[in-house]
């Protein structure tokens, strides 16, 4: 079984960001842009790869 | 293929992270593919994307068909598309699922079990920190 030993640890790194779009490096380890809308990050983040994710509040656990 | 959970800021101090299965999911748009982390959800129907996504890919919505969905915090309504492509991290070949987009402030990309867990066996392993994906045609 192929294994991807990645352990992305995110707490830090997105505690400023709650209610934002991101724009993080493929590795997780920066955040290039940031912002209310996703398009506006696209923009922000356009000559770079990048991994979109969606920011929730750290002051409450998360139900969808 | 075996993937990590990924943790999160806890929102209570005598915890010291929220892990939560996210993978790295590229969605293909007709004019391009953009890259999100998306939560895997055994307990959603189906594939939940916000409706912002759509609008960045260029994926028309004008003839989707509404869908009503209820959650936690009450009911709303979506617009399903039966085909949708995405590539998830690690996996050799997109495929394509059935998508709801939503336009919801919780909700970001879920990958839930109509069609994408069709095409893929989810094993979650967290007392090993880790989650496995198989795809069911290999």
């Amino acid at each position: 079984m192929k294994s991807r030993q990645l352990n992305y640890d995110l707490r830090k790194l997105l505690k400023p960001y709650a209610n934002k779009w991101v724009a993080l490096s493929r590795n997780h380890e920066k955040v290039l842009a940031n912002g209310n809308t996703l398009k506006e990050v696209a923009e922000k983040a356009r000559s770079q790869k990048s991994v979109f994710l969606k920011v929730f509040p750290t002051d409450s656990f998360y139900m969808p | 293929m075996k993937y990590r959970y990924t943790s999160f800021f806890p929102p209570e101090k005598t915890l010291k992270w929220v892990k939560r299965p996210l993978i790295k999911t590229e969605i293909f748009g007709p004019k391009e593919s953009r890259t999100f982390d998306a939560l895997i959800d055994s307990g959603a129907d189906c594939s939940l994307f916000n409706v912002e996504i759509a609008e960045l890919l260029e994926i028309d919505l004008s003839r989707a068909k509404q869908r009503k969905f209820t959650g936690i915090s009450g009911t709303l309504t979506g617009y399903y598309l039966p085909e949708v492509e995405i590539k998830v991290d690690g996996m050799e070949r997109s495929i394509k699922i059935p998508v709801c987009f939503v336009q919801s402030p919780t909700v970001g990309l879920l990958l839930g079990e109509e069609g994408f867990f069709d095409s893929y066996r989810i094993k979650f392993e967290k007392d090993h920190d880790t989650f496995e994906i198989t795809s069911v045609k290999s």
